[in-house]
């Protein structure tokens, strides 16, 4: 037909190399679960459920697919959501505590603690350990307004020391409400890796939270200088610079109380 | 072949892992992996809705049901059924289909509806109220079915049965006959009046008027509380009671200026479209304006003095204040053969 005579396709895939050779772009589904867990660690929880789901379409039996989906579904505030899905992901790997602690976690955004409750127990009753579960654990803890939730978060970091779990209980504390414990866990992260332009970010928005005014225009400053095109950061930054001074403030500081 | 889920080791040819049921064949399976996702709106609408506060009361609801349950089987030999059957005994008939009595529970609903249109059919009506009164039986009667068992004795029976009225009453019929008694309550023509005839039911809206104003050209339900003197040559004055309930149509509003000439009715100078329920009856001449929070209403469709009345009694009869306009009367639902909408 002529009206598809000019398409134009993008054959820069299929430019030879210097040996002749066309080379074949890996994109199976450990690709897709790497690029994944980068755009998590970015923040970009929207690219990165896309992401899960592009590996589970190569992949159907990976678990950490499911798992990332539930818990980026959280992430992005879509708890009904995020609690169908872990109970269609159970239907398929029954008893699996990282889907039970992913579903209490929806649970317990939505609001529902009983059986919040119930499904963490069930989820550190069954056999393996994993961060995940105590992170859920500590995070009922606080919905609760027990004491415990340091203990079950100390206990998830001593499971994995990776910077993204001290991030994401920052994360959690943040959004309880608690911008001063959520701040020490960001700290804890940004000390794990200074390169992470996210760590930094979150640790300003917890500053930012206490009204530490300069400390929170350095950890976003120091996000741009990681992160060039963080929009967030420079949102964040204009409306901290737009700050005037106030006597309340002043008066705050002066007697410690920020 | 590993399991996946628990990564137990199964013998090759399975299709469900022997420790954890999961399927072996999980990444070849045609399974959509793309989640559901919220729409804005409605993520904008869960913002509003108090999720917490719902699911908190749901547990303190259950929790209270749960310590009734066990009080009532201390002191007695009924057992509650769970919260999920309880729940369905609103309705009769759903509880029993629910707990497996499929047959049981279908003859009691039919009964139930059976009376329940019947009764309705027959609202305002002495057999409608012993319909309505046996369609309340088979309600609670599906209701005791589901809590009794077989061992309870006479008195566990009885006080079952005391407590269900109570409950169904108190919670179901009470609140339906309290909205029913404001939209459609039933009014009983006690005398022949064109175009009403004694023993008419009529249904009357009492809150028609909870927004808005009466409108010209309106059925109403209204109170006249004039005592017109009337006198008979030859004889003491007699005074005729108009008061009570009556019916008829709003002719003008405040304001308007209402002429009777010759038996013809205008208002403002235009000739009326909505005319009283019997425009027989009204006087040859009148003129009246309509003051302001009140309505002219001419009393057609009641019961008559045999003198006629002068114009000036005529003109204080027909102003009704707005106070007493008493809500709409919708439709003649009594006799059957005679049922329709009053316009």
């Amino acid at each position: 037909m002529a009206r598809f005579d000019r398409l134009e396709f993008d054959t820069s895939d299929e430019e030879p190399t210097r040996e002749g050779v066309t080379p074949q772009i890996d994109r199976d589904e450990k690709y897709w679960m790497r690029l994944a867990d980068d755009n998590r660690r970015s923040g970009l929880y929207e690219n990165s459920l896309r992401f899960y789901s592009r590996a589970l379409e190569r992949d159907k039996s990976l678990l950490a697919g499911w798992l990332g989906q539930v818990q980026m579904l959280i992430a992005l505030e879509e708890y009904p959501e995020a609690e169908l899905w872990s109970r269609k992901a159970l239907e398929l790997f029954r008893n699996n505590g990282d889907l039970m602690a992913g579903r209490a976690q929806a649970l317990g955004r939505r609001g529902d603690r009983k059986n919040a409750l119930e499904l963490c127990d069930g989820s550190l009753r069954v056999e393996g350990l994993s961060s995940y579960r105590w992170m859920v654990r500590g995070e009922l803890m606080l919905l609760t307004s027990e004491s415990i939730d340091r203990h079950c978060f100390d206990k998830a970091v001593q499971l994995d020391s990776d910077w993204l779990v001290s991030l994401e209980i920052a994360l959690i504390y943040l959004h309880y409400r608690k911008p001063s414990n959520a701040q020490a866990r960001a700290r804890q992260a940004v000390e794990k890796s200074p390169q992470s332009a996210y760590a930094w970010y979150v640790q300003g928005v917890c500053e930012a939270e206490l009204n530490l005014i300069r400390p929170a225009k350095r950890s976003f400053e120091r996000c741009l200088e990681l992160s060039p095109r963080h929009l967030e950061a420079e949102r964040r930054l204009e409306a901290l610079a737009r700050q005037g001074w106030s006597l309340g403030k002043s008066l705050r500081r002066f007697f410690g109380l920020s | 072949m590993q399991c996946r889920n628990c990564q137990f080791e199964n013998m090759p040819g399975l299709d469900s892992c022997g420790r954890c049921g999961s399927s072996l064949h999980l990444a070849t399976a045609v399974i959509d992996v793309h989640p559901p996702r919220a729409s804005t709106w409605s993520k904008r609408a869960r913002s509003w809705i108090p999720f917490r506060g719902v699911f908190v009361a749901r547990d303190q609801v259950a929790q209270a049901v749960q310590q009734l349950a066990s009080g009532l089987h201390a002191s007695t030999a009924i057992v509650m059924p769970p919260l999920p059957v309880m729940a369905r005994t609103i309705v009769p008939g759903w509880a029993l289909i629910y707990s497996g009595h499929s047959a049981l529970g279908w003859i009691f609903f039919g009964v139930y509806l059976g009376f329940l249109a019947l009764g309705m059919l027959f609202w305002g009506t002495v057999l409608g109220s012993f319909l309505l009164g046996f369609a309340f039986s088979a309600h609670v009667s599906a209701t005791l079915s589901v809590l009794w068992n077989s061992t309870a004795d006479v008195r566990s029976r009885l006080f079952a049965s005391g407590l269900v009225m109570f409950c169904l009453g108190i919670c179901v019929y009470g609140p339906v006959l309290w909205l029913l008694g404001n939209v459609a309550s039933p009014q009983t023509v006690a005398f022949n009046a064109e175009p009403l005839k004694m023993n008419d039911v009529l249904l009357h809206n009492r809150w028609a008027y909870l927004r808005s104003s009466p409108q010209v050209g309106d059925v109403v339900l209204y109170r006249n509380e004039h005592y017109p003197l009337i006198s008979r040559p030859g004889l003491m004055h007699t005074v005729f009671r108009f008061q009570g309930n009556h019916i008829d149509r709003i002719v003008a509003g405040p304001g308007d200026r209402v002429v009777l000439k010759q038996g013809q009715l205008a208002v403002n100078g235009i000739p009326a479209t909505r005319l009283p329920l019997n425009p027989d009856r009204l006087p040859e001449t009148l003129e009246v304006t309509v003051p302001r929070q009140s309505y002219a209403i001419f009393p057609t469709a009641s019961p008559r003095p045999d003198t006629a009345l002068t114009i000036q009694q005529w003109q204080t009869l027909c102003i009704i204040p707005i106070t007493s306009i008493e809500g709409t009367v919708y439709l003649r639902h009594q006799p059957l053969s005679r049922w329709w909408w009053i316009r």
